[in-house]
């Protein structure tokens, strides 16, 4: 267990390109040879960790790789890094773009110092984003990448490059000014004291989050105690590593917490079922032993996410203003911030300029791993903070999610400029990835994950592509191409391999995502148990349009650059040349790869993904017909050993049947269908279908 | 009364070993005034030096004294346990600590001397020795017997020391009109220069009229209360509210009025609106290195000067005084705070020369500070504008100071001339670039600790309105800090340089300390902001 702390990867991951970026510095600006090498091995060196992780990272659903420290005593602010399957994907994913965007730009002939030390800035500031588990770390990195963006576009790109740069900039600002006051919001909410303690409902759900942080305590404890009995002799620096799997706050009286929490676990655990006969009795026995337990605010997100039912009650805006629902509001800011950044109509305006503008690197990261973070802000913060309104908002968001395929797929259709035909093809992908994280279901949010890491490797080498006929022809006009594949018959092999993953081939990598994304929203239950929701089901037919648009679209370009007469223009273009191959190669290795065989891919995100559905759906008291099975077969089959780090869950998460969040109790009604779950044969046929997923 | 007369003098001399490092920038004023006349012309630079000796002198005096005065052992008095019943026992000495030993006054009531008096004076001593470091290499100073510039900036400075731990009316007047007449000498001081002419009137006629008006309150103030000094059973807060619970209803109108007179002149000293008319004309015309002082000391001195009077009336975390009446004072100063910020910030939007847009922008971030200010349930609100003030310092003062490095080379802060400055001052261009960044309030600088601390304490007391309005006013400045950026960073030169002088290192020097300084004070802001709490808490 404590192998893994011996090695701080993640700080490595996040903070290596930064030392590549002072080594730069350093560097006087003329030895551009130096420079470009010093940047390649800065870049090389998350490449290297995301590939072991690729190979190396075993997903349990659980955190790992964590490193804990405090950073800011009196707010509670750690430096917490950590990853589960749903950011290993992402972290791969950015560790090859990363690096392959760093070989692209190569060719930078413009102050050449100056953009490798910004390229490296971005990719740290990215990286950390995939790691952060701090909600304070998060933002800090999330904006800590717009300063090199803005300049990156604003001085290495095309003509409108300041305007394309100051829009860019000005959006994702907007967006994280919201996100900054979700950030206040929470911290200040969490620690239960704007929960109504008069309210049992809410009592009870300040009462769950104090005893998770028991549980997660205690847990601590006992794994220290099997270092040493008497914990206080661990080691500081062991009992830090310990803390540090469970994301527990290490300050104060670290011993004399442990110990307590210990004790008080072993009193609740041991609490009779009944007192005098009197179930109620047990349960204020109970909110009297946790009286002594203080929470604190925190901006964890491990924590923040087992603390979800204390985000209710109403928010003032101001005092002489109407309160709104807190969670509903804060989830309505933290969709803007990260729609902002996804794009979801209608803020993707700034997408096509900075697209455009942007140097082709630049456009790499852009598309193949900016947009993801804002996927992955709504998986890692929105879903696991206000799992209640991420169902309440899911159809909505589905909406967005088809009409922004449709949206997409028909302004690209439109486009004569083949960036901006690529950059709005994102528009639409990236749509794939929102309906299927509405949808909620095991598939169709795995097929959003996959999206992701597909989408960011396919338009990668679009880009990439996009870049190499840019640097020899200096335009990028669709209609003024002609006949290339004849001039150039490895480039149109690549350009085929990359427009059939985007538009989902069967055989290459995009096919399988968007496939389990359609699966997973087709059959989107949503709370309904007796069939699938209707309105998911018509989403995804309409969704399925945009695949036709897709291919329409892309072939169309295809057709219009590559064949017909060769343009005499274009006579004499040499083919790519070696550094563009080795750009595109890899990339082109893994649209095939996961295109066969993508059962690695799925097994990184699988079972995060599924425990962050099931926070999802239980938190709204809907027990998903799979879970239900899986549970009934685990109860018909001898019980096998629990895996040894299993993660301290409280104990609501796990019991069966779901016990309601107390929080919303006309919600009542919709559990007793569950009881019949096991006779219902649609459920059975839809287990099976999932068993095979498998 | 002879004896008590001699006690006196006895007192204030003693006191005078109290404020050694305003006798120390005294001293440093008159040696450069010496210097400066007796010098030939060419070795005038060296009164620059002088002033800067006894500067840091004076800085180095105020943290050791700051040392000694905080782990002073608490001073013990006598005190005779009185046992009136039984007259045969002997009488029983007690010893008692004195009250409030963090807050001792000087020269009977005229200065305070505390914590959060040496924080202020820190501030502005390190920000007139940077000002005075930037006017040494200020090519606009250069042959306008500039000696006279760096005796100005000295005594503005003392004026500000003066300012932060005055708690007499007289006194905070006397500080206050030094600190202001030596700014409008010091804004006019380009003689030649139409525009810093202009900017020297117009701060002399606006001064003189907030001063008037706040002398005027203050007048009242003293003919009602009879007493000129701030604090103490018989001090001008006391009184006033004592008179005020006894005075006829009509008349209470005629008590706020007077003690609106006086915020008046104090929101003056800092630019917030609706008194902020003066600041983009004056920062404007004035000398750049002259603006970048402006906006710094004057604003920390008036800040200093305004939280110590609005303490003594609301005080913090307290019902006394007006403390019942905190929610009505924080929807005021809230709204103050509101229009100076978005003001501030929609002015700088349209303006075309760096120097009047960061003018707006002092304006907009003194729209930040009195938001935090707002809250005095506790001592954070305050604690937080004070590190603001800090960071301010080093972000606000750093970009002026590049300012003044490549006006040197270029002629002008129009945005237009300082085009493609990045070609020629790589590393200073750079540093303007984070300088502003952190003036928009984006991690991982300091800047945005500041914003983010006013923001929690806003957000604790439930007002999300201004946590979004601070935010929202993020998003305007960004665009406007931006247009900078854009020049110096990425478009081509236009203007040719009017000078192959090299920039002297000093202004590589001090930007490098200062970006430094932002990323230190982001990653350990605690220790920082655990003084701020510590300077503020003796104003309870």
């Amino acid at each position: 267990m404590q192998e893994q702390f011996s090695f701080p990867l993640l700080t490595m991951f996040v903070f290596a390109p930064v030392i590549g970026m002072a080594a730069i510095l350093l560097v006087p600006s003329k030895r551009a040879d130096i420079i470009k090498t010093v940047a390649a091995a800065a870049a090389a060196v998350p490449l290297m960790i995301g590939l072991y992780l690729f190979f190396a990272f075993r997903d349990t659903g659980a955190l790992q790789y964590r490193e804990n420290l405090l950073w800011i005593d009196g707010l509670n602010v750690h430096y917490a890094l950590g990853i589960d399957g749903l950011s290993v994907p992402m972290v791969v994913l950015s560790g090859v773009v990363g690096f392959l965007a760093v070989v692209a730009s190569w060719g930078i002939e413009k102050q050449i110092k100056g953009y490798f030390a910004l390229i490296l800035m971005l990719l740290s500031g990215m990286n950390g984003v995939f790691c952060a588990l701090d909600f304070f770390l998060f933002y800090v990195f999330w904006e800590v990448m717009l300063l090199p963006m803005y300049f990156l576009i604003g001085i290495w790109g095309g003509p409108n490059r300041v305007y394309a740069a100051i829009k860019f900039f000005l959006y994702t600002m907007a967006g994280s000014v919201l996100m900054l006051v979700v950030l206040l919001a929470t911290w200040y909410w969490s620690d239960g004291s704007y929960a109504n303690v008069n309210n049992p409902a809410e009592l009870a759900a300040v009462n769950a989050a104090k005893e998770s942080v028991v549980a997660l305590r205690a847990g601590a404890f006992d794994r220290l105690a099997m270092i040493d009995p008497d914990i206080t002799r661990v080691p500081a620096r062991l009992k830090r590593a310990v803390l540090a799997q469970d994301g527990v706050a290490w300050a104060g009286n670290v011993d004399r917490d442990l110990i307590n929490a210990k004790d008080l676990k072993l009193r609740l655990d041991n609490l009779p079922p009944t007192i005098d006969g009197d179930k109620h009795k047990v349960e204020l026995e109970k909110a009297q032993l946790l009286l002594t337990v203080k929470l604190e605010r925190t901006f964890s997100l491990t924590e923040l996410k087992e603390r979800y039912l204390l985000f209710t009650g109403s928010f003032k805006l101001f005092e002489f203003l109407r309160p709104l629902p807190f969670a509903a509001l804060m989830f309505v800011f933290l969709y803007v911030a990260f729609a902002i950044k996804v794009p979801v109509f209608p803020f993707h305006t700034w997408l096509p300029w900075a697209h455009v503008e942007a140097p082709t690197a630049i456009s790499v990261i852009l598309a193949g791993i900016l947009l993801k973070m804002g996927v992955y802000g709504f998986l890692r913060i929105s879903f696991g903070l206000f799992p209640t309104e991420a169902v309440h908002f899911a159809v909505p968001m589905a909406v967005f999610g088809v009409f922004n395929i449709l949206y997409g797929a028909c302004c690209a259709m439109a486009q004569d400029d083949m960036k901006k035909l690529v950059a709005y093809s994102s528009v639409s992908h990236m749509g794939f990835c929102m309906l299927g994280m509405a949808a909620m279901t095991t598939w169709g949010m795995t097929g959003s994950v996959l999206q992701m890491f597909n989408h960011g490797t396919s338009t990668s080498m679009m880009f990439l592509l996009v870049g190499v006929i840019y640097d020899r022809a200096h335009h990028r006009e669709i209609n003024k191409f002609g006949g290339i594949a004849n001039q150039m018959p490895v480039y149109a092999g690549m350009m085929t391999l990359a427009l059939f993953a985007s538009m989902g081939l069967p055989g290459l990598s995009g096919f399988v995502s968007e496939i389990l994304v359609f699966l997973g929203s087709f059959r989107s239950d949503m709370g309904n148990y007796s069939r699938p929701d209707l309105s998911f089901q018509s989403m995804t037919v309409i969704a399925a349009i945009g695949v036709v648009l897709t291919a329409g679209y892309l072939l169309w370009m295809m057709q219009r650059v590559f064949f017909g007469p060769l343009n005499e223009r274009y006579k004499g273009y040499a083919d790519m040349n070696g550094r563009e191959m080795f750009t595109l190669v890899p990339l082109a290795v893994i649209v095939i790869g996961l295109g066969v065989y993508p059962q690695p891919l799925i097994n990184l995100t699988k079972n995060s993904v599924e425990k962050l559905q099931q926070h999802v759906l239980r938190s709204n008291g809907i027990e998903s017909a799979e879970r239900t099975l899986k549970t009934m077969a685990d109860r018909a089959a001898p019980a096998a050993p629990a895996p040894l780090a299993a993660e301290p869950a409280p104990a609501h998460v796990e019991s069966a049947p779901a016990p309601k969040p107390a929080a919303d109790p006309e919600r009542t009604s919709e559990l007793e269908p569950q009881r019949g779950v096991e006779a219902d044969p649609v459920k059975a046929r839809e287990v099976a279908m999932a068993g095979e997923g498998r | 009364m002879l004896e008590g007369y001699y006690k006196l003098l006895d007192q204030n001399t003693r006191h005078l070993l109290l404020i050694v490092p305003e006798l120390l920038v005294t001293a440093g004023f008159l040696l450069g005034l010496i210097f400066d006349c007796i010098a030939p012309e060419e070795r005038r630079k060296s009164t620059a030096y002088i002033c800067l000796l006894f500067l840091v002198a004076a800085m180095w005096v105020n943290v050791t004294d700051w040392n000694t005065f905080v782990h002073e052992k608490p001073r013990l008095e006598l005190k005779r346990v009185e046992i009136p019943k039984d007259p045969s026992r002997p009488v029983v000495w007690e010893a008692k600590p004195v009250q409030s030993m963090r807050s001792d006054t000087l020269f009977t009531g005229m200065v305070a001397r505390d914590t959060y008096g040496m924080y202020f004076k820190f501030v502005i001593l390190l920000g007139t020795a940077v000002s005075l470091l930037m006017a040494l290499n200020a090519k606009e100073l250069a042959g306008n017997h500039r000696g006279e510039f760096f005796l100005l900036l000295t005594a503005t400075c003392l004026g500000g020391m003066f300012l932060c731990s005055a708690t007499n009316l007289l006194m905070i007047y006397l500080s206050l009109e030094t600190l202001s007449i030596l700014s409008y000498a010091m804004a006019g001081y380009l003689r030649q220069d139409r525009k810093s002419a202009e900017a020297g009137i117009k701060y002399a006629i606006y001064g003189a009229m907030a001063s008037g008006v706040m002398i005027f309150g203050m007048s009242y103030l003293y003919g009602l209360t009879g007493s000129l000094n701030l604090t103490g059973p018989d001090g001008v807060v006391a009184k006033w509210f004592e008179l005020r619970a006894t005075a006829a209803p009509s008349m209470q109108g005629a008590y706020l009025a007077v003690l609106a007179m006086v915020f008046v002149g104090l929101l003056y000293k800092i630019a917030a609106a609706p008194f902020h008319y003066w600041s983009p004309d004056v920062y404007e015309g004035a000398p750049t290195t002259a603006t970048g002082f402006f906006s710094v000391v004057p604003k920390a001195a008036g800040f200093a000067v305004l939280v110590r009077v609005l303490v003594e009336f609301f005080p913090i975390g307290s019902t006394a005084g007006f403390g019942y009446h905190h929610s009505k004072m924080e929807v005021a100063l809230g709204a103050i705070a509101i229009v100076t910020m978005t003001l501030g910030n929609l002015a700088a939007l349209g303006q075309s020369n760096a120097k009047r847009m960061l003018a707006y922008s002092s304006v907009a971030h003194a729209g930040y500070m009195v938001a935090g200010l707002s809250m005095l349930d506790d001592g954070r609100g305050p604690a937080a504008v004070l590190y603001y003030l800090l960071v301010y310092l080093f972000m606000n003062l750093g970009a002026f100071m590049v300012l003044v490095a490549l006006e040197n080379f270029r002629g002008s802060c129009d945005l237009k001339d300082l085009k493609g400055a990045i070609r020629r001052e790589p590393m200073l261009a750079t540093t303007l670039v984070i300088f502003l960044f952190s003036l928009t309030g984006l991690p991982p600088l300091a800047g945005f600790t500041g914003k983010y601390l006013i923001m929690v304490k806003l957000a604790e007391r439930g007002n999300w309105l201004m946590v979004l309005v601070i935010g929202l006013n993020s998003v305007i400045s960004l665009y406007y800090y931006m247009r900078i950026a854009k020049a110096v960073a990425i478009d081509p030169p236009e203007a040719a340089a009017t000078t192959s002088e090299p920039t002297p290192a000093v202004f590589g020097f001090l930007a490098a300390g200062k970006v430094a300084a932002l990323v230190l004070l982001f990653v350990y802001f605690k220790p920082v902001y655990d003084l701020c709490m510590s300077v503020v808490d003796p104003l309870r």
